[in-house]
Order: C-alpha cells, then sequence, then structure tokens
C-alpha cells in the first residue's frame, strides 16, 4: 500500500509550485504597481509599499484560496487520484495537510516580507501598532485564521460529495433538479454560518483575549472534525470518480 | 486452472437503474480475456467494480487474496488511470507521479514501451493525438508489474496501423501469468490474441467460453460467436459449460 507521506509529498509539490507562483505574482504585481506610482507622482512613500504589499497578499490569498480549493476537490472523483493504493481515510488527510502546508507557506513568506520590510523602512504607525506587541500576540490571529480557511474546504468538500453521493440513487431525470436543491440548502446553511462566524470573528477581533481564542479555536477544530468525518464516510461509502 | 478474479453476486445500481445484476464470474490467471457487450452493456462499470474506484455495490469481488477495494487498486491496472491528469502535465511527470504511488511501477518498462510506440517523453498530454493518448495510456497501464491488467476499450478510435502496434506492445509486456481483460468493439481485431471470451448483456454475463472451443468446436469465428450471442443463436446455458 502506498503510505500516507508518500501520497502528501505528492501532491504537496505541484501545489507547492502553484503557491510559489503566486508568490511570485504578488511580489511582480507590488513592484510593477509602486513603479508605475513613481513614475506618476516622482516621489516615493514608505506607506505606499506596505499597502500594496498587504492589498496583492490579500487578492493573491483569496485566488490561492480558490485554487486550492479546486485542486483539492478533483482528488475525490477522479480515477487518477483515486485509484492510488491508500485508504479513503489516508488519501483525505494527505490531500488536505498538503494544501494546508500550503496556505501556511503563503502565509508565512508574505508575513515576513510584510514585517522586513518594516524593518528596513519602518512606517510609524505601523511600528506602534505592530512593534509595541509581543509577538506571542499575533500567533491566536493567525491560528484563527488557518483554521478558517480549513473549515472552507472541508465545507465545500462537503457539498462536493453529498451532492455527488447524492446524484447516484436519482433518476437521471431529476439528478440537475436534485442538485440544485441541495446547493440551495447548502447555501442557506452557508449563510447561516457566515453570520454567526462573522459575529465570532468580529468579537474575537475586537476582543482577542485568551477565553474568546480557545472558544473559536475549539468551536472550529470541532466543525472541521465533525465534517471531515462526514467527508471520509461519503468518500468511502458512496462518492465514485466519473468514468 | 487456477482462478484470479472471482465476483459472487455482484449487484450495482445507480439513477435508480440496475447496471449489473447478480453476476457472477471467475477470470482464469494467465490468460487473456475479451469483454465483449453492446453499448450500455455494463463492460466500463463492470473493470470499475474490479478496480476498486467503486464503493457501492453488493456481493463480494475478490483478485487473489485482496477483497478490499483499496487491496484490489493494489494488484489491479486499470487503464483508465489518466481520468483527471492536468492536461499540460508531461508524459515523464505522469510516469514519475506513478512511480512515487505505485510500488510496482516500472519507469524502465514504461521508457521502453513508450520508445517502441515513438512517443516522446517530454511532450504534453495535452498536445498528443488521440492515438498517441492512448498509446501514453497503455504504457502507463502496463508498466506497472500487477496480476492482473483491465483495459477498458483501448483501441477506441485507432487507425488499424496504431491498433496492431498497441496490441504487440500488449502481449510483450504483460508479465508472465498476468491475466488481461480487454473490451473492444472491433473483436475481430483482439479474436486472435484471446484465450476467453466473456459476453455481458442484460446486466449479466451471458457466456463465458474457451476462444480455442469457439473456434474448433463451434467452428465460429469469435466475432460470429459474438454475434451469434447477441442475437439468441447459441443457447446462454451451454455457452457456460464448457470452460
Amino acid at each position: 500500500m502506498t503510505s500516507l507521506m508518500t501520497t502528501f509529498k505528492t501532491f504537496l509539490r505541484p501545489r507547492f509550485k502553484t503557491t510559489s507562483a503566486f508568490l511570485i505574482a504578488t511580489f511582480v504585481a507590488t513592484i510593477i504597481s509602486l513603479i508605475i506610482i513613481v513614475w506618476n507622482t516622482h516621489s516615493f512613500k514608505n506607506t505606499n509599499i506596505s499597502n500594496f504589499i498587504l492589498m496583492y497578499a490579500a487578492i493573491g490569498g483569496l485566488a490561492l484560496f480558490i485554487k486550492l480549493a479546486q485542486n483539492i476537490e478533483i482528488v475525490w472523483t477522479h480515477n487518477y487520484y483515486r485509484l492510488i493504493p491508500i485508504s479513503e481515510t489516508k488519501l483525505y488527510l494527505s490531500n488536505f495537510l498538503a494544501t494546508l502546508v500550503c496556505l501556511i507557506y503563503y502565509s508565512g513568506v508574505q508575513v515576513i516580507l510584510f514585517l522586513l520590510w518594516e524593518l528596513i523602512l519602518p512606517t510609524a504607525q505601523l511600528q506602534i501598532s505592530l512593534f509595541s506587541l509581543p509577538w506571542l500576540r499575533l500567533l491566536p490571529p493567525a491560528i484563527v485564521s488557518v483554521l478558517l480557511c480549513l473549515f472552507w474546504w472541508v465545507f465545500i468538500s462537503l457539498i462536493h460529495m453529498a451532492t455527488n453521493a447524492t446524484a447516484a440513487f436519482l433518476p437521471n431525470t431529476r439528478v440537475r433538479l436534485v442538485r440544485w436543491l441541495i446547493y440551495l440548502v447548502f447555501i442557506i446553511i452557508f449563510s447561516i454560518l457566515i453570520s454567526q462566524f462573522n459575529r465570532l470573528i468580529q468579537f474575537f477581533f475586537g476582543n482577542p483575549d485568551n477565553a474568546s481564542f480557545l472558544m473559536l479555536f475549539t468551536g472550529l477544530s470541532l466543525l472541521i472534525v465533525i465534517i471531515s468525518a462526514i467527508n471520509i464516510y461519503l468518500l468511502k461509502r458512496w462518492v465514485e470518480t466519473t468514468a | 486452472m487456477t482462478n484470479l478474479v472471482t465476483l459472487s453476486n455482484v449487484t450495482y445500481k445507480r439513477n435508480l437503474k440496475i447496471i449489473i445484476d447478480h453476476l457472477n464470474l471467475q477470470l482464469p490467471q494467465n490468460n487473456i480475456i475479451g469483454l465483449l457487450g453492446a453499448n450500455g452493456a455494463g463492460k466500463t462499470t463492470l473493470m470499475r467494480l474490479i478496480s476498486g474506484v467503486v464503493p457501492n455495490y453488493k456481493g463480494t469481488i475478490r483478485i487473489g487474496t485482496a477483497t478490499t477495494n483499496t487491496a484490489r487498486k493494489q494488484v489491479a491496472s486499470f487503464s483508465q488511470i489518466l481520468t483527471g491528469v492536468q492536461p499540460n502535465a508531461r508524459l515523464t511527470e505522469i510516469a514519475n507521479y506513478c512511480d512515487t504511488l505505485y510500488s510496482d511501477f516500472s519507469i524502465d518498462v514504461f521508457e521502453k514501451i513508450i520508445a517502441s510506440l515513438d512517443l516522446d517523453g517530454t511532450e504534453k498530454l495535452s498536445a498528443l493525438s488521440k492515438g498517441n493518448r492512448m498509446k501514453c495510456v497503455l504504457a502507463v497501464t502496463l508498466a506497472r508489474r500487477v496480476s492482473l491488467y483491465l483495459l477498458d476499450e483501448p483501441f477506441d478510435g485507432i487507425d488499424s496501423m496504431t491498433r496492431k502496434r498497441l496490441i504487440k506492445s500488449m502481449l510483450t509486456w504483460k508479465p508472465d501469468n498476468a491475466t488481461i481483460l480487454i473490451s473492444d468493439h472491433h473483436v475481430e481485431d483482439i479474436a486472435n490474441i484471446l484465450d476467453q471470451v466473456v459476453i455481458l448483456k442484460h446486466q449479466m454475463v451471458i457466456s463465458q467460453k474457451s476462444a480455442e472451443e469457439i473456434r474448433e468446436k463451434d467452428g465460429l469465428s469469435i466475432e460470429t460467436y459474438y454475434e451469434n450471442i447477441y442475437e439468441g443463436g447459441v443457447d446462454h446455458d451451454q455457452s457456460h459449460d464448457n470452460l
């Protein structure tokens, strides 16, 4: 049998390349934007650079989130991945682990670059708000952000697997209709979750104390574990590849 | 003759339709077996079931001692392996991917097969013509050194010259004692290499007979025998007896 580590490394390699490409793209975009601004205004303001780094990191991050979600989903329904002699649990874990590592890599590099820039050419405001804080206090928001991304990925997988599994029990003529009904149900659940999370996250980032962090951390982790257990069950028993 | 594959009472439903109905089948070791049947007879589904990519079926499927889906993936090589591969992947990248994930994959055999079929390993999958893509599929499938090969219409849409080269390749690279289950619409092309014929109709096996017997005892070509079975000219019960 193929091991979890081997599968993880195999999944990681192309995704790492993709993530690196996204990182390069955000740097290039930042530099080009700066050149254009300096060219047009004939002035160089340090705040521009920090703003551009943050803006492009966010745009790139969102695009990477979608790209990695696609990479996750393709594994569930294609023979190229499902024929690997590995248990569904290990396939699931290796798929998510590889994606998680890429997310941490992307976020880590962006944060390091931002902080490096702040060290080289400090921005007065950020100096006060960022460097006056103990570094450890940056950790809880980072963990919450990673957990949030992971939560949405497992949730997207749940939608995909649930529709795939349900489709097998419907007559061909009704598949499309029921699929849309399932999407509708999930969109409603999605909207409720978004509003609940929004409240929790606003509360957490407004009061980043240990209690609110622990509450959010436990809640998100629990949800990820529960949804993952359902996903693995669906993968093992019902989710088929496309012929 | 030792049986390699045993299917007992296998039933598979999808979209409220029975695709395979209480199917029983035994395939011997070291044979090339033709799986024949009209469109929609269930040939591809049967191969998918044996390969281990279909999770929700009733009955038992065994390849040697392997009974679980994961265990069967380890001992069978299925020609639908490239479903879901990135179109811009190069042939060498696909081979490296398989080499990492399948302990029985031989890069050396893969390179020899693609060289014998005039394929260039640096080419991208998306750049290949249909014929060359089928050559690649065959090379990847046969480069695994396993006991069972499931070739689902490997010559579909291929010109007769290429078909002959692929058949030659298949015979050259088949390991000793391995069994090949091959489905094809052009019965006459593979008739000469078959040891056995399995005919699917009405969601079940309606005939399984050795090729030699069909030719010598019945005095029929495989193609005529197949057509007779489908038109009801041969007694189905008798056609199972002679194995």
